[in-house]
């Protein structure tokens, strides 16, 4: 590896926080994203299905996040909003654990 | 078949790398980020963080992959992570690589994975690093691979590449010599990544590639005059404009 390079690299992601779009910088409560119903090209939220039981930490993150229980090994996410840092911990926590996600519509 | 792995690393293991940490912030959360945009885009979603991220995951993940993926099937691939260069024979004059955690990759190596996968394969490869742009760059005839890397990947003895039978979409977060920034939420290419997927979702459009790439490309140089996102097209077939959807 060109450890100048690196070195570079380092020094200018020190400093990179103030280049940080504003995108990532919406508050949780609140926020929304729009949302076509008509155009079929998204689903709403998320189903998040688990291959064994979830550790009891992350059951807790995802019911705190607004998450609903299907069975055992599966919840949903009806309405999923990136911005939202509590859905994103309950994501988060389920990804490390070796869940799969998949987009899921109201029906 | 629509299935998708994202990596992300926060940082690497210092004993692979001359103690050096590698530490981010933004590539966890581009991961996961990633990761609920293709399972929302219809993709069996999954991501794996840190020290996960090991180069015995990837192959595994891209072998497995192309193994049981067909004609018809979409494979997403993310990474967020350090990409580096390493001093070769090449238009740059290096070998670019992705810096997993226990070891790099090289550009040669990947390009090397994604020859396996069968015709009809659309690979989608989105790498949030720096010097993405020539991540999937075909070899030179001097096959050599860069002298600080441990191979990883079995290199055929002949001169030329293997040949791309998928379709290998490259959305890549710069140039070649450029350096790809970091953010505390997200990188810079994967928080334009996400932006505009979010303009394009409320305004009811499609996520078509390569216009999704385009106006990224339009708000980098809004954002981040100094890194240029790439898209780039490998393979047999040329598919630049499909939805992230379908």
């Amino acid at each position: 590896m060109n450890l100048r390079c690196l070195a570079l690299a380092v020094l200018l992601l020190a400093g990179a926080g103030c280049l940080k779009d504003g995108s990532s910088a919406v508050n949780e409560v609140g926020a929304t994203v729009g949302h076509n119903p008509d155009s079929g090209l998204w689903t709403v939220g998320i189903t998040i299905s688990f291959k064994s039981q979830p550790a009891s930490d992350t059951v807790k993150l995802l019911l705190a996040a607004g998450a609903v229980r299907e069975s055992d090994l599966v919840y949903v996410l009806p309405k999923y909003d990136r911005r939202l840092k509590g859905q994103n911990q309950a994501i988060e926590a389920s990804l490390r654990e070796g869940a799969t996600l998949t987009g899921w519509k109201a029906r | 078949m629509k299935k998708s792995i994202s990596f992300g690393l926060n940082g690497v293991n210092p004993g692979s790398y001359g103690n050096w940490p590698g530490w981010l912030e933004g590539c966890v959360s581009d991961a996961r980020d990633m990761t609920a945009l293709c399972a929302r885009a219809g993709f069996a979603a999954q991501a794996v963080f840190d020290s996960s991220c090991t180069i015995a995951k990837l192959l595994e993940e891209l072998t497995v992959a192309s193994t049981e993926m067909a004609d018809g099937d979409t494979f997403f691939f993310s990474y967020s992570g350090h990409g580096g260069q390493s001093p070769a024979w090449s238009l740059s004059g290096y070998k670019e690589t992705l810096c997993l955690y226990d070891g790099e990759i090289a550009d040669i190596e990947l390009r090397e994975l994604f020859s396996k996968f069968k015709a009809g394969v659309r690979i989608v490869f989105c790498s949030d690093s720096c010097h993405s742009g020539g991540i999937v760059r075909q070899r030179p005839a001097a096959r050599s691979k860069p002298p600080n890397i441990k191979a990883s990947v079995k290199l055929p003895s002949k001169a030329e590449p293997t040949p791309i039978s998928a379709s290998l979409l490259l959305l890549a977060a710069c140039q070649t010599h450029e350096l790809a920034m970091d953010g505390a939420e997200n990188g810079a290419f994967t928080s334009a990544l996400l932006q505009v997927a979010d303009d394009f979702e409320a305004a009811g459009k499609p996520l078509i590639y390569s216009e999704w790439l385009a106006a990224v490309q339009v708000l980098m140089l809004k954002n981040y005059p100094t890194q240029h996102p790439v898209i780039e097209h490998y393979g047999a077939t040329s598919e630049w404009n499909f939805d992230m959807a379908v």
